[in-house]
């Protein structure tokens, strides 16, 4: 419980102030062509990724769980969460340091969200769960994850992947600007290495208590709902606590930031936060894990199963993103009178890189101004 | 390291700022907190190792001061085993007599013993083909002969062979030993002690070693379950000291002290076999387990009294998660 614990506080503490949330990455890339988030992404999974093999590979401490591949399960669960956390305006970590700052639209959202959960895993659409999951490449001697379809050893894949992506990120970190345009707080070079730092630790401290998973949202999520419903304590999980200090973290370091406050959203931002927390409960149980569960931690094990579910994530969050902010973008830019001729190549959805990040779509990332 | 990269002149923070800082500094301690105790947790040793990893079974064999003992069927042996590996094999060991695989008498296992060459000045290695119960009762029939170095080799073969080691058919020479038994009558326990036991309320804790599906089927009074399988990893090996103390605290067993006798447990199965197992994995926590060598079959057989209850939630099973 301290175990969990603690490393929750850190890891929300670290999400408050690096505002990483991997939907509002999406948001920033499409609309504003801004990949500073996405970077802090990349970077905290490969420092997890890296320093997670190098451990493993030298020590043999303990043997990881590792997600497996389900691939109509990942496929479709992942693209559902991936659509899911733009309506919602958070991913699943995004939600949950928002819920620590106050907002009462990610709060409805994580209800939804854990709702959802238990009506996939243990409610009416488990047949649908269980139709869908028919794993592929397990059975076999090891897990389904990269390294093993490769043939190769894991700290060596390991190193080939993240040593280059490493390098890559940190040059673009010598070039780029330290925070997202609107943003303020940690530094994206911080938050992603400290963020891979907690990802490593919380697979130690986690392991250590019996769990050998590292950082989750939708296990714990999903734990807690269950444990709430049928009382079974045996539920509960090192993921658990950590769930508790991750809102508990958020909350600390906003308050002592001045940034936590009680806002609710308009009513029609409210409904659409429910809606979008149902749709990722839905894809999260469904795929096995969330952004974080799955887009986090079970990269750092190469999870085939996390690698595909990564990528319908992207994808649906990438078509929600360009069909909602896209339209929604262009019309406030029209109004602004700042339309101008869209850009020949690419980027067909986006036609615009604005200047200015329209605030009105974003109540749920703007933090309040301090002092005023 | 954690203070942001902004700007701010040292002196003028406000209150507000020097308590953030401080908290920044209490969070990232008390990270620092649970994965350095997880370090710890997970790279503690065994209170008593009597496993012989892999690796070092080569230098073991190239010394070849140890004695090996290969617990497989007689076929499997002779189609390839360890350089000068004796097989011992359960008939060797055992008699079915009303019950089955009943430990033979004393001199019948000593003379076993003695043609295989074994000898108390002698280490003994002791493997499997990777299922890990037929060495551990090989090495619990010499505990209980009073051998003082006995260990098993982790994983069996299949991890043998994972680090690169070979078999051989060459059947080993074994010069016959005078091997005189030191019986340490305290590693088994019988029906009537513990029926006597259970009875008077003052028994130790019960273990049982077999499936929670067996387990719900019947098992002794009071019993709690452990199951052998749950002991190794999906790779053959004993799992880590520190998972071990959990699955035993799962399974309400008392904690090993510091003190030199272990508190005592007794272990059974069906017919013992994998009851030798979790006696192994208890021993290596600085328990003293006993095993009670007639298992569920003998207690059936003379009539025990029978107690059908489910593990309690979650007990015995491997918690596979839905989800992430």
């Amino acid at each position: 419980m301290l175990l969990g614990g603690s490393v929750g506080v850190a890891f929300g503490w670290a999400l408050q102030r690096g505002r990483f949330c991997v939907n509002s990455a999406f948001r920033d890339a499409v609309l504003i062509r801004d990949g500073t988030l996405l970077s802090t992404w990349a970077l905290a999974v490969v420092v997890q990724m890296l320093g997670l093999q190098a451990l493993l590979g030298l020590t043999g401490l303990f043997e990881p769980d590792v997600p497996p591949l389900w691939p109509a399960a990942n496929a479709l669960g992942g693209f559902a969460f991936g659509v899911g956390m733009v309506l919602a305006g958070g991913c699943a970590s995004g939600t949950c340091y928002r819920v620590g700052e106050g907002m009462l639209g990610s709060l409805l959202a994580l209800l939804g969200f854990g709702l959802m959960t238990v009506v996939v895993d243990a409610g009416p659409l488990r047949p649908l769960q269980d139709a869908l999951r028919t794993p592929l490449l397990t059975g076999t001697e090891q897990a389904a994850t990269l390294p093993a379809l490769l043939g190769a050893p894991a700290w060596a894949v390991g190193l080939g992947l993240g040593l280059p992506l490493l390098g890559a990120l940190l040059w673009q970190a010598a070039r780029s600007r330290g925070r997202a345009p609107y943003q303020r707080g940690w530094p994206w070079l911080l938050t992603g290495l400290v963020l891979g730092l907690i990802g490593l630790l919380a697979w130690v401290s986690s392991a250590a208590a019996g769990r050998a998973y590292g950082l989750s949202i939708t296990g714990p999520i999903r734990s807690w709902f269950l444990y709430l419903t049928t009382g079974d304590p045996g539920l509960l999980d090192w993921g658990s606590w950590m769930l508790l200090g991750l809102i508990g973290g958020a909350f600390l370091a906003a308050r002592l930031s001045g940034e936590a406050k009680l806002r609710l959203p308009p009513p029609a931002r409210t409904l659409q936060a429910l809606g979008g927390g149902l749709l990722m409960g839905f894809g999260a149980q469904l795929a096995g894990g969330c952004n974080i569960g799955h887009g986090f931690t079970g990269l750092a094990v190469l999870s085939l199963g996390s690698l595909l579910t990564t990528a319908a994530i992207v994808l649906g969050a990438w078509t929600a993103s360009a069909l909602l902010f896209g339209g929604v973008g262009e019309r406030l830019r029209a109004l602004r009178g700042r339309f101008r001729a869209p850009e020949p190549e690419g980027a067909a959805r986006v036609p615009v890189q604005p200047t200015q990040v329209p605030m009105e779509i974003q109540t749920q990332t703007t933090t309040p101004k301090e002092g005023s | 390291m954690l203070i942001p990269a902004m700007p701010t002149p040292t002196k003028g923070l406000t209150r507000r700022e020097l308590l953030r800082r401080a908290a920044e500094v209490g969070v990232f301690l008390g990270l620092l907190g649970s994965g350095g105790y997880g370090l710890w947790a997970l790279s503690r040793p065994y209170a008593r190792d009597r496993l012989l990893p892999p690796p070092e079974l080569r230098g073991l064999l190239e010394e070849g001061t140890a004695r090996v003992l290969d617990a497989r069927p007689p076929l499997a042996y002779r189609r390839g085993h360890l350089p000068r590996a004796v097989n011992v094999w359960d008939l060797d060991l055992h008699v079915w007599e009303d019950v089955p695989r009943r430990l033979a008498p004393v001199d019948r296992l000593v003379e076993t013993m003695r043609r295989a060459g074994v000898g108390h000045e002698r280490p003994v290695v002791v493997y499997d083909g990777g299922e890990g119960v037929w060495a551990a009762r090989l090495l619990w029939v010499l505990d209980y002969l009073g051998h003082p170095d006995v260990r098993l080799l982790d994983g069996g073969l299949p991890a043998w062979a994972s680090h690169g080691g070979g078999l051989t058919e060459e059947p080993p020479r074994v010069e016959p030993t005078a091997f005189e038994p030191r019986p340490r009558p305290e590693v088994l326990i019988a029906f009537d002690e513990l029926r006597a036991a259970l009875e008077a309320g003052d028994a130790p804790p019960v273990v049982d070693a077999r499936t929670p599906a067996e387990f719900a089927e019947g098992h002794l009074p009071g019993a709690r379950l452990l199951p052998a399988e749950a002991l190794l990893g999906a790779d053959g090996r004993f799992r880590g000291a520190h998972e071990l103390t959990l699955k035993a605290k799962e399974a309400g067993l008392p904690r090993a002290s510091l003190k030199a006798e272990g508190p005592e447990v007794v272990v059974y199965s069906r017919t013992g076999l994998r009851a030798s197992l979790v006696y192994l994995g208890l021993v290596m926590l600085g328990l003293a387990p006993r095993v009670y060598d007639g298992g569920l079959a003998e207690w059936r057989h003379l009539g025990g009294p029978i107690e059908r209850s489910l593990p309690s939630p979650g007990q015995g099973e491997e918690h596979r998660s839905t989800c992430w």
